[in-house]
């Protein structure tokens, strides 16, 4: 293990928690480090990924040094900044009580998890199919061949005289995770499978981490968080996600989990860091994979709600009706904009068809959720989850508004499935699960945040943007 | 008014009317005694019902059928040494058949011909036993019908542990008519293991052809719950549907309905309220959680367990020659000989009839700049401007050169080119483009 290699890892760490210390405040418990560096850490290696990406026809060999040259001040300066302006540490010296034992034991579960998937990682080259055939086949290229070349389009490709441009079946695929890939290989010295593996361990830790750290600060108890946080990481689908590393999925679900909950402590606080924070992640959303627009413009659209006056608000929940059944009715009489946009993404206005493969579908989705090895009894959690604390839902202005993205990224994902070809992909279960797994995280916490016991100080008195919205949340 | 029965094992609380003024008194003892009875008796009428229940639920997912009896009123066996090898080489060794090579493919094929046929429809259940059975490997059952004496149907089955493993047959749509002939066949697990080092000693034990049966049905559906899943492409996508044999419903389904259901009537029987219903629940969910999450640990291991076999104690150079696509590896390393002499960056196109190999491929000969065959658009063998490329096609003989016209064609188009390499799967040519 060289220096650079150590670099490579102390830059996103530095610079993530840098920035997430700045727009949130200097951390002081072990929840808010938790949370810190865990959304930290996952936003640094984003955003040394990105940093690449105008430094053009790099040689691999001078990433890491020249891009940590200019990332570790930044990284150093936040902190700096947060330390500097942090007011002194008056809180009160925490209550330390012993864990239950079994919480010990769901400890030693997610510990025995963790070593079999990391195991897993050292060992096996790469093995899923989008990890060689999409997602790190450029990295792989680039390490190899030794510079970031540029990857075109085919005629591009096929007329270049040059040498230097690559394609790909996936070549217009977003590059972000390709870069970190490249980010921590360089810095290895060679195409190593155990070395780009490890970024997804790394990823599932700073998910743990991340989500621990964020359900406490949003006052759920210890107990509760760390079962939320035992039942997140023993889930088999994101477990096989990180064993098999590789697909962009489980960031994607990341980015989701981390953006709704510092979203929920923005509405919860009042505080603009958060909400900063919680931008940030859904920007990077396209940046990974390409669905990542649709969940950006779902995301957007919650949070521009949650800020709407009470006003806007009625007309938005009145006019979304009629505004949804208006572009059915558009496209099924074939107006002119509307049908060819959504002919685009596959939709199909052929009732007859729709009608023959939607059981089918539907019954394929349901088994993924509900019968198969997947998701242990998750989805059965978060029913009863509903059905025995809905008091909560309704008390809560923000767990509602999270509610409603959930519930349209639900929509979202039952309309791409049954509107839409590929539902062929869920009667075959191959895309069903790993789209259902964007969203798991982000539906674990909001279903971990139902089982808060309500904080007396808060339900007295509600901060002043939730108290205007509590009347006409949806 | 809520009573608490102490006197109950189950110190449980049950709902009472309050009792009328006068009766109170001269009923005094019998209001005492009449509770605990009760008691015993809705705790005796839960336990049927939950016993009831879960056999039930036993019985659907296992499939049994109705008025099946508990063991097998036939058996059909086999030793191992009743089977003689097709394929590879074996030995008896005393009632077993010990298999100590692979055939032709990397394959092991041992049958037996039935001195009569059997009705398939009698005989749904099967039973084997194997000693030492690699994890490398993936095991078959084949059998031959009357109807299509020519044909061999094949079923994959969940590879046999040290247990006996069962198998329901009705699963499988090809198991009917009259049966003349079974087997079992072994070859390296696709896509996993590399099939030139995938092979070790093992011994066929017995197997069985049971009558339905109880026994036989939770047999089959313990040993697809308990088998060795090996990874598979698809299990990124499904965990269940990524085991490559017919499926039982799974502990999933069974512990979300029967532990609903059973807390239901608890309830119901027990007189409780929504709050210890709710609890309750919650309870059964962790408890459910736990259980399944031990066995998925359980398969985790299993799985881990061959990746282990394969790539642990080696260098990362060593592991990275461990492909599973043994033969595609080398046909990239034969390309990569034939580019050592061609400029840097030299374009290669790769072909092949499987989009597998087509990926598959392109991935092995980086960091050659190759693109996969799509960039090749009727367009460009109509004169769409291309460099000098280098085409690789593997396994694909709808593509045919004709060397005197020096013309390589494709569905509808043509390319000028020249042959560079034909040997076994693999051809490579220089193409220019359009054919003049």
């Amino acid at each position: 293990m060289s220096f650079t290699y150590v670099i490579a890892w102390l830059t996103p760490l530095l610079l993530g928690s840098g920035i997430v210390a700045l727009l949130t405040g200097r951390p002081r418990t072990f929840a808010e480090y938790a949370a810190t560096l865990g959304c930290g850490f996952v936003l640094g290696m984003l955003l040394c990924g990105l940093a690449m990406a105008p430094l053009g026809r790099l040689e691999v060999d001078r990433i890491v040094p020249m891009v940590a040259a200019i990332l570790i001040p930044v990284g150093l300066g936040a902190w700096a900044w947060v330390l500097l302006r942090a007011a002194p540490n008056v809180a009160t010296p925490p209550q330390r009580t012993h864990l239950h034992p079994l919480l010990w034991a769901l400890l030693a579960l997610l510990a025995l998890h963790a070593w079999l998937m990391f195991d897993e990682i050292l060992l096996r080259p790469m093995y899923p199919w989008d990890a060689w055939a999409a997602w790190l086949l450029k990295p792989k290229a680039w390490m190899l061949g030794g510079h970031v070349d540029r990857f075109v389009g085919f005629d591009e490709w096929l007329a270049d005289a040059s040498g230097k441009l690559r394609t790909a079946q996936t070549w217009s695929y977003p590059e972000t995770l390709g870069r970190v890939a490249i980010w921590f290989s360089s810095a290895w010295g060679e195409w190593n499978a155990g070395v780009v593996g490890a970024i997804w361990f790394a990823l599932w830790l700073a998910l743990l981490a991340g989500c621990y750290g964020q359900l406490r600060t949003l006052r759920l108890q210890r107990d509760r968080a760390l079962v939320a946080t035992y039942a997140l990481g023993s889930l088999p689908l994101i477990n096989v996600h990180v064993a098999l590393a590789g697909y962009a999925d489980l960031w994607i679900a990341t980015l989701l989990a981390f953006a709704c909950l510092a979203w929920m402590r923005a509405l919860e606080t009042g505080e603009r860091g958060h909400a900063a924070l919680a931008v940030l992640f859904a920007l990077m959303l396209p940046l990974v994979k390409l669905e990542g627009s649709i969940w950006l413009v779902i995301l957007g659209g919650a949070m521009i709600y949650a800020r709407m006056p009470p006003r806007f608000r009625r007309i938005a929940l009145a006019l979304a009706p009629l505004v949804g059944g208006g572009v059915v009715v558009a496209y099924l009489l074939r107006f002119p904009l509307v049908a060819p946009a959504l002919d685009r993404i596959g939709l199909t206005a052929d009732t007859e068809v729709l009608m023959t493969h939607a059981p089918a579908v539907i019954g394929a989705a349901a088994e993924g959720l509900f019968a198969q090895y997947n998701w242990h009894l998750f989805w059965f959690a978060v029913a009863l989850t509903l059905a025995l604390r809905f008091g909560e839902l309704r008390a809560s202005p923000a767990l509602r508004v999270l509610g409603l993205f959930l519930l349209l990224g639900c929509g979202f994902l039952f309309a791409l499935f049954v509107l839409t070809p590929a539902g062929k992909w869920a009667e075959s279960y191959t895309a069903v699960n790993r789209l259902s797994l964007q969203i798991v995280p982000a539906m674990l916490a909001f279903a971990a945040l139902l089982w808060r016991e309500p904080s007396v100080a808060v339900v007295a008195t509600p901060a002043p943007r939730m108290a205007e919205a509590a009347p006409t949340g949806p | 008014m809520i009573r608490r029965h102490l006197s109950s094992p189950f110190l449980l609380d049950s709902r009472v009317a309050a009792p009328s003024g006068g009766a109170q008194a001269s009923d005094g003892a019998a209001n005492i005694r009449r509770p605990a009875l009760s008691h015993r008796a809705r705790a005796f009428a839960l336990l049927l019902l939950l016993v009831g229940l879960w056999t039930g639920l036993l019985g659907w997912v296992a499939e049994v059928p109705l008025g099946a009896a508990f063991q097998p009123a036939e058996r059909m066996r086999f030793v191992g040494s009743d089977f003689h090898v097709v394929m590879g080489a074996g030995i008896e060794n005393d009632k077993r058949l010990g298999i100590n090579a692979v055939g032709a493919a990397h394959m092991a094929l041992q049958s037996i011909a039935l001195a009569r046929p059997i009705d398939a429809a009698a005989y749904p259940v099967l039973r084997y036993r194997w000693q030492d059975f690699p994890r490398t490997l993936e095991l078959s059952f084949v059998f031959r019908r009357a109807d299509q004496p020519d044909d061999v149907h094949t079923v994959t089955l969940p590879p046999a542990a040290a247990h006996p493993g069962y198998f329901d047959l009705s699963d499988v749509a090809d198991w009917h008519g009259r049966i003349t002939e079974i087997g079992f066949a072994e070859f390296p697990t696709a896509q996993l293991v590399p099939a030139d080092i995938a092979f070790r000693p093992f011994s066929l034990v017995e197997a069985e052809l049971w009558t339905r049966s109880w026994r036989g049905s939770l047999g089959a559906l313990g040993t697809d719950w308990s088998a060795y899943r090996p990874w598979a492409l698809m299990s990124v996508s499904a965990l269940g549907p990524d085991a490559p044999w017919p499926h039982k419903p799974t502990p999933v389904l069974l512990l979300a309905i029967g532990l609903t259901a059973s807390l239901v009537i608890a309830s119901l029987v027990l007189a409780r309220g929504a709050r210890w219903l709710g609890i309750a629940l919650c309870l059964a969910l962790a408890g459910g959680w736990l259980a399944l999450d031990l066995r998925w640990l359980g398969e985790f291991t299993d799985r881990h367990l061959l990746t282990r076999e394969l790539y642990a104690g080696k260098s990362w150079r060593e592991r990275a020659t461990i492909e599973p696509d043994t033969a595609l590896v080398a046909g990239a390393a034969r390309v990569r000989e034939l580019l050592a002499r061609a400029p840097a960056g030299t374009h290669v196109i790769v072909a092949a009839a499987a989009v597998y190999d087509v990926l598959r491929l392109s991935y092995h000969l980086l960091p050659a700049n190759v693109a996969p065959m799509g960039v090749l658009s009727p367009s460009n063998a109509n004169g769409k401007p291309m460099q000098p490329a280098l085409l690789v096609v593997y396994a694909d003989p709808d593509w045919t050169f004709d060397a005197a016209r020096k013309a390589l064609s494709y569905a509808k188009s043509e390319y000028a080119a020249e042959l560079v390499y034909d040997e076994g799967d693999l051809r490579i040519f220089s193409i220019r483009g359009a054919a003049p």
